[in-house]
């Protein structure tokens, strides 16, 4: 009784999602004519798991299913971020619902089971469930993504697959080591394990393996070079959620485990460092030369979760709560600009050229691009300004030693301002070129939300940068064990004996 | 007894290796996937002769049938569209290919060898004792071991695992299914 | 008067108002009649003055009593960011100089851009320019500062590249962008580096996170929490901003190009006010510059480096613009001299004064390029003096006073001179004395060229437009009597702490002996009446070094060969192998119809194998370098 009490009280939000999720099959296949009336029953769902989620008590930690399924502030904020996510996707989603009526259903609820695996990803608390949860994730991210019947967009999606199956193939590699070792996929056993045994190198390649592979899901170096591909070719709203909702959940399970699992394991932020710089370089070089808006958005994401990385490289408080302020604007701000790219995308793609004089003809839409772009480009006022100063900031703090560090990060962003400023520039470009726009009032709402949540949370940030401070201490008993391992580690470098 | 059973081992061990580098190899995809099939078979067999009962025949019904199957229907289907020839066209990429599998193994021994050393105080040490840990590991593969397992601690990802193979039914379903551009 | 100087933030606020209402209406309302944009701009801008006039007279009654406000906006971590404004010397005499000609430039923009179609978007961007400035100048902490940093920039790029149908104007824009950036880029590090150093005493002690009122303090907090080295490379990153800003050697390659932008912008932007604000916020950071006399030298040294520079380049430009700009660039490298010698008082009267007199000539050549259809080579000018009179005249007040006689140049020049002989650096000395010479010499050769001899161009000389006329007669009076007026008391009202005292009885003599000198070596070159030396002749004997100047010293080009090159070719070989290994045969034909043939098809096709090759590789990599680091240890 008290399990299914407790299944009841913690996995509401789940449990919706599920039942959503059978419900929009069966509508699926009963009729496909479904498309007005689903739509208000979606986000009517959403909405209420959303809800649930506020409503679940975060003071406390506990957990489900014997231990495999956490609830802590931290679980559930990235779950409402996931669910906020999926909202605003499925709001975006709207031009491609109407021009493809009869697959409504099916679209909405892979979405559904897509946000279901990021859910239970980001509180899972074995390895078991964290792999499944990241296949489910995945698995329905490789349909949405193909969800356009056309040649490119599928040879785009079996790229999409592959680097996937290589990706998790990575990861059960290191769950096995992990396994092979300590005898249990259990985060805290094989956390005390690590700690009680000499598991230090083992546990470091490992570590390295899962992260490698989880850094599937944010496009970053070593699996970065699906983006480009699946976000052009993919439904628009497909990319949005791949570029958002994915990404979050994948930050939010790499967060946990460095530091409730690989807590100790100091070279796993080696490790972490060292993919944010060079996925941060690639991502940026490379969209200096992109003409294709959306692939820009691709690079530019890669280069985003490289920043993100970097300062979770750091391992402190307030590296932490800056990642997550960070996680939030990112956001924001792709909201904004992916929906202005859904109002401008005639099915060709959108590329600087086709963008030319859009200032002169449609002054608002115009607006909320610029507001995105240089937001993303971390200009002032804009919300992206602070999320960088918060996340120089941290990487000041953690000492002087990493001055060079720094130097770095703000050299990308200095290169990344170009290709942000190609894309404004070409607004104000004065010879017009032809621009079909597409408005709903959807499409409005989840455009004119993220704008003004850009522009307002830039001028006063203060209380989400609170918030993110909350949560990010909610994490912080972790954090804490970890600095204090870190100490023992730096001021005695041979932390195991290796023949 | 226990040089048979490593004998056994090693055998399966040296066929799951040849028949997958010739899986690669192949220059005719029904090639190919004989010695996949092969390949599974042999794993199931490994299974089997590490006392994982369960592993083994799921394992052999799973892949060594149902994926073959599969596949033989595939390659029928696609008939004599299917591509020519299978040869690794590109040298380069298959040097590189073998340089990075080989740095990658490198890097894996360093690694496990320590570990792996029976003097090693750190190797499966959670597992008690020698014996004790022959023991555990003897009982991992068993039928009860895993149903247990599944239906107690690891429940919400078996319900999990219910809804993706859903949406993958249905995501299937719906791009194999008509479309409006007919690819 | 409280109450205006605690609403002194609408004089910052009204032009961001103004901007988005143009915008706005830009297609509706506004387009109705064109003189509503100009009306709202001006309006706003003669506000900010009669404000700045008030700021002005309470800083004179209340010398070394500034008046601060501040906001809280926002928590970042354990730091508190404010968002204020402060009066003290500084920043009113700032305001007053920025509010007064913009004010005046908006005027004559009216004129001067009337018949343009973007006449919307120019008083638009006028407004947004005016907005940041404003902003800059009242800023009452750093990170404030920092942020209407940005912005000003912002819009000098927007108004840089506003005729963005001329491909160099955009190139130019995007200089500009970049060169800034990097200066940014400096000053960002800096500011944190300096935050890093003074934690504590941001932490603990003061009320306004990097406050200027409290900068001295926090000094000298950095100072013990770091060595001398340690405290130089903050207060030099923090410099880089200032330097690529005010378009100081190495940096200054872009203002030159920036003159692509209408000339009313140039006047504005990059010769009175933004460019400017590098020595402003020089001044504003004098707390921390000063403890670091190795910086301190390298100001006084790039500011020398520069004046000279930019006055031989500008010797041979025949762009009337490009020559007044680099006149700016070497009269800003005077600023940067004076200040880095110490003689901090003299280097802010000198901004004052060049402010109104460079204002002054960018637009009276404005005035001159509007009405010979847009001919900016000066070869092409001569005689204008007869037709546009006004123009002639105070364009010759302008050259006088820049160069140095009498008028109110005389004073602040005298000034940085009496400075840099009272630091005793006499290497800097000889390079100031020089500069003057050179300064006087060019600005007369454009003087000459334009207004007197015989007209050598071809389209009809159009008569300025009485719009025009009048802010360039209300800019010559400041032009020609403030320094005059202001120069005994200006040292007491503007200063830090210290007084340069040592008036060298001879020193004004020879300066203007020295002007004097190089008006009469530039009349006998380029007056066609008096003309005793062909150009032609003294170039041949100075051929290398002509060239020299000509090519602005290999500056650019080795800006655009080397660095441009090699960044272009290493983005240009990186997009490459992206789409060799992404896109290497996008033509592949999916023959089978069923789904599995295609899996196989495509599973097989190269793209594939390259993407996991690589992926493989990444990864190979990290485990290797684990593999090391470890290896490291043990």
């Amino acid at each position: 009784m008290e399990f299914a009490a407790d299944i009841k009280n913690l996995m509401m939000p789940e449990i919706i999602l599920f039942v959503g999720a059978l419900l929009l099959c069966f509508i699926g296949i009963l009729t496909d004519k479904a498309y007005k009336r689903v739509f208000s029953i979606v986000v009517l769902m959403l909405g209420l798991s959303f809800l649930m989620c506020l409503q679940l008590d975060t003071d406390t930690v506990s957990m489900a299913f014997g231990g495999s399924f956490l609830i802590s502030k931290f679980t559930v904020f990235f779950k409402e971020l996931i669910l906020a996510g999926t909202i605003s996707t499925i709001f975006l989603s709207d031009k491609y619902i109407k021009q493809n009526q009869k697959s409504v259903a099916e679209f909405y609820m892979l979405l559904f089971v897509a946000a279901l695996g990021g859910m239970i990803l980001v509180s899972s608390r074995d390895f078991i469930t964290m792999f499944v949860a990241l296949e489910t994730l995945s698995i329905s991210s490789y349909i949405l993504s193909g969800f356009i019947k056309e040649k490119n967009s599928q040879e785009a999606t079996l790229k999409y697959l592959v680097t996937g199956c290589v990706a998790s193939a990575v990861i059960l590699y290191g769950v096995s080591l992990l396994y092979g070792m300590s005898g249990s996929l259990r985060f805290d056993v094989i956390f005390a394990a690590i700690k009680s045994a000499s598991m230090f190198n083992i546990a470091a390649l490992s570590g390295t393996l899962v992260i490698s592979g989880l850094c599937f899901k944010l496009a970053t170096i070593p699996f970065y070079n699906w983006a480009p591909d699946v976000y052009e070719k993919s439904p628009l709203a497909v990319s949005a959620f791949l570029s958002t909702v994915s990404k979050v959940a994948g930050f939010g399970i790499i967060i946990r485990l460095v530091s409730e699992l690989f807590n100790g394991i100091w070279i796993l932020y080696l490790v972490l460092g060292l993919i944010a710089l060079v996925s941060m370089a690639i991502g940026n070089l490379l969209g200096l030369c992109e003409e294709n808006v959306k692939r820009l958005m691709a690079y530019s994401s890669i280069a985003h979760a490289g920043y993100i990385l970097a300062v979770l490289a750091l391992g402190s408080t307030l590296s932490l709560s800056s990642a997550v302020f960070y996680i939030i604007t990112y956001l924001l701000m792709n909201f904004a600009a992916w929906s202005c790219l859904e109002v401008l995308d005639n099915g060709d793609g959108v590329t600087t050229e086709s963008l030319k004089g859009l200032a002169y003809k449609r002054p608002v839409l115009a607006f909320c691009m610029v507001s995105a772009f240089a937001s993303l480009a971390g200009l002032p006022i804009f919300v992206g300004f602070f999320s960088k100063f918060y996340l120089f900031q941290a990487i000041v703090f953690a000492g002087f030693l990493l001055y060079p560090f720094l130097c770095f990060v703000l050299l990308n962003s200095l290169i990344a301002l170009y290709y942000y400023f190609k894309v404004i520039r070409a607004m104000f470009d004065e010879q017009e070129s032809e621009q079909t726009v597409f408005w709903s009032k959807r499409l409005a709402v989840v455009l004119v939300f993220s704008t003004v949540m850009v522009l307002l949370t830039g001028i006063f940030s203060s209380p989400v940068i609170t918030y993110s401070q909350q949560i990010a201490q909610s994490q912080m008993p972790a954090v804490i064990q970890y600095e204090a391992i870190k100490g023992t580690y730096f001021d005695n470098p041979r932390p195991i004996s290796v023949r | 007894m226990e040089f048979l059973n490593s004998a056994v081992f090693l055998i399966f061990a040296a066929m799951i290796i040849f028949s997958s580098v010739f899986a690669v190899f192949a220059h005719k995809i029904e090639y190919s996937v004989l010695s996949a099939v092969v390949c599974f078979l042999s794993v199931g067999a490994l299974f089997l002769t590490l006392s994982a009962d369960f592993i083994g025949a799921s394992q052999i019904m799973i892949y060594g049938v149902g994926v073959s199957i599969l596949l033989a229907f595939a390659i029928m289907f696609t008939g004599k569209d299917s591509p020519k020839s299978l040869y690794l066209t590109n040298p380069l990429r298959v040097f590189l290919g073998f340089v990075l599998v080989l740095t990658f193994l490198s890097v894996l021994i360093f690694f496990i060898s320590p570990v792996l050393d029976p003097k090693s105080d750190g190797a499966f040490s959670s597992y008690g004792s020698f014996a004790a840990q022959i023991e555990s590991i003897r009982q991992i593969g068993t039928a009860k071991f895993i149903g247990r397992r599944i239906f107690c601690d690891y429940v919400l990802p078996f319900e999990l695992l219910s809804l993706l193979l859903l949406a993958g039914i249905v995501g299937v379903g719906y791009l194999a299914g008509g479309s409006k551009k007919d690819v | 008067m409280e109450l205006i100087l605690q609403n002194i933030w609408v004089v910052a606020i009204l032009p961001l108002f103004s901007f988005l209402f143009i915008i706005i209406g830009q297609k509706g309302f506004v387009h109705l009649e064109k003189k509503i944009s100009m009306y709202l701009t001006v309006g706003v801008t003669f506000l900010g003055w009669i404000f700045s006039v008030f700021a002005l007279i309470y800083a004179i009654q209340n010398q070394g009593n500034p008046f601060q406000e501040n906001f809280v906006w926002m928590y970042s971590g354990s730091l508190t960011f404010s968002m204020g404004y402060l009066i003290d010397e500084l920043s009113s005499v700032m305001l007053f100089m920025v509010t007064s000609i913009s004010l005046l430039i908006q005027i004559y923009s009216h004129s001067y851009m009337k018949e343009d179609p973007s006449y919307h978007r120019f008083f638009a961007y006028l407004s947004f320019f005016n907005f940041a400035m404003i902003g800059l100048v009242l800023s009452s902490n750093l990170f404030q500062t920092y942020i209407f940093w940005e912005l000003v920039g912002l819009a000098s790029y927007l108004l840089i590249g506003f005729w963005y149908k001329k491909n160099s104007a955009s190139k130019a824009a995007q200089k500009a962008f970049l060169v800034n950036r990097i200066g940014d880029f400096g000053l960002l590090l800096g500011i944190m580096g300096f935050l890093f150093l003074s934690y504590n005493f941001w932490f603990y002690e003061a009320d306004v996170l990097l406050g200027f009122s409290s900068l001295k303090q926090a000094t000298e907090v950095a100072l013990v929490s770091t060595s001398s080295k340690g405290f130089f490379v903050v207060a030099f990153l923090m410099f880089l901003g200032p330097v690529a800003k005010s378009a100081q050697f190495p940096l200054h390659v872009w203002l030159p190009d920036a003159m692509e932008a209408p000339t009313p912008v140039s006047a504005l932007i990059h010769a009175a006010t933004m460019v400017a604000a590098g020595v402003f916020l020089t001044a504003r950071l004098y707390p921390i510059f000063i403890l670091s006399p190795v910086l301190m030298q390298l100001i006084a040294y790039v500011g020398a480096i520069t004046a000279l520079l930019a006055a031989c380049m500008a010797l041979v430009q025949y762009d009337i613009k490009k020559a007044l700009a680099y006149s700016t660039c070497s009269q800003l490298g005077y600023m940067f001299l004076a200040l880095g010698v110490g003689a901090y008082s003299a280097g802010m009267f000198h901004l004052l004064i060049h402010a109104y007199v460079k204002a002054l000539l960018f637009l009276c050549a404005g005035a001159v390029i509007h009405s010979l259809s847009s001919q900016q080579d000066m070869r092409y000018m001569g005689g204008l003096r007869k037709q546009m009179p006004v123009v002639a005249y105070t364009y010759l007040i302008g050259c006088l006073s820049l160069s140095g006689i009498f008028l109110s140049g005389f004073s602040s020049k005298e000034q940085i001179l009496s400075g840099i002989l009272a630091s005793g650096n006499m290497f800097l000395f000889y390079i100031a004395l020089f500069t003057a010479g050179l300064s006087a010499f060019y600005i007369f050769r454009t003087y000459f060229m334009v207004f007197e001899g015989k007209y050598k161009g071809e389209s009809q000389v159009e008569p300025v437009s009485k719009v025009m006329s009048v802010p360039l007669i209300v800019l010559a009076v400041p032009s020609a009597v403030l320094g005059v007026l202001l120069s005994w008391c200006f040292d007491d009202f503007v200063s830090f702490g210290f007084h340069t005292e040592n008036h060298f009885v001879f020193l004004p003599l020879i300066s203007i002996v020295i002007a004097l000198f190089s008006v009469w070596l530039a009349s006998i070159f380029y007056w066609d009446k008096k003309k005793l030396i062909d150009t032609e002749l003294v170039k041949l004997p100075l051929k290398s070094l002509h060239r020299l100047f000509v090519e602005k010293f290999f500056i650019d080009w080795f800006y655009d060969k080397i660095l441009n090159k090699i960044y272009a070719k290493a983005a240009y070989v990186l997009s490459k192998f992206d789409r060799f290994v992404v896109d290497a045969s996008i033509d592949i034909t999916f023959q089978s119809p069923v789904a599995a043939g295609k899996l196989l098809n495509i599973v097989q096709h190269k793209k594939i194998g390259a993407y996991i090759l690589v992926s493989v590789f990444l990864l190979v990599l990290l485990c290797g370098f684990i593999m090391s680091i470890l290896n490291l240890i043990v």
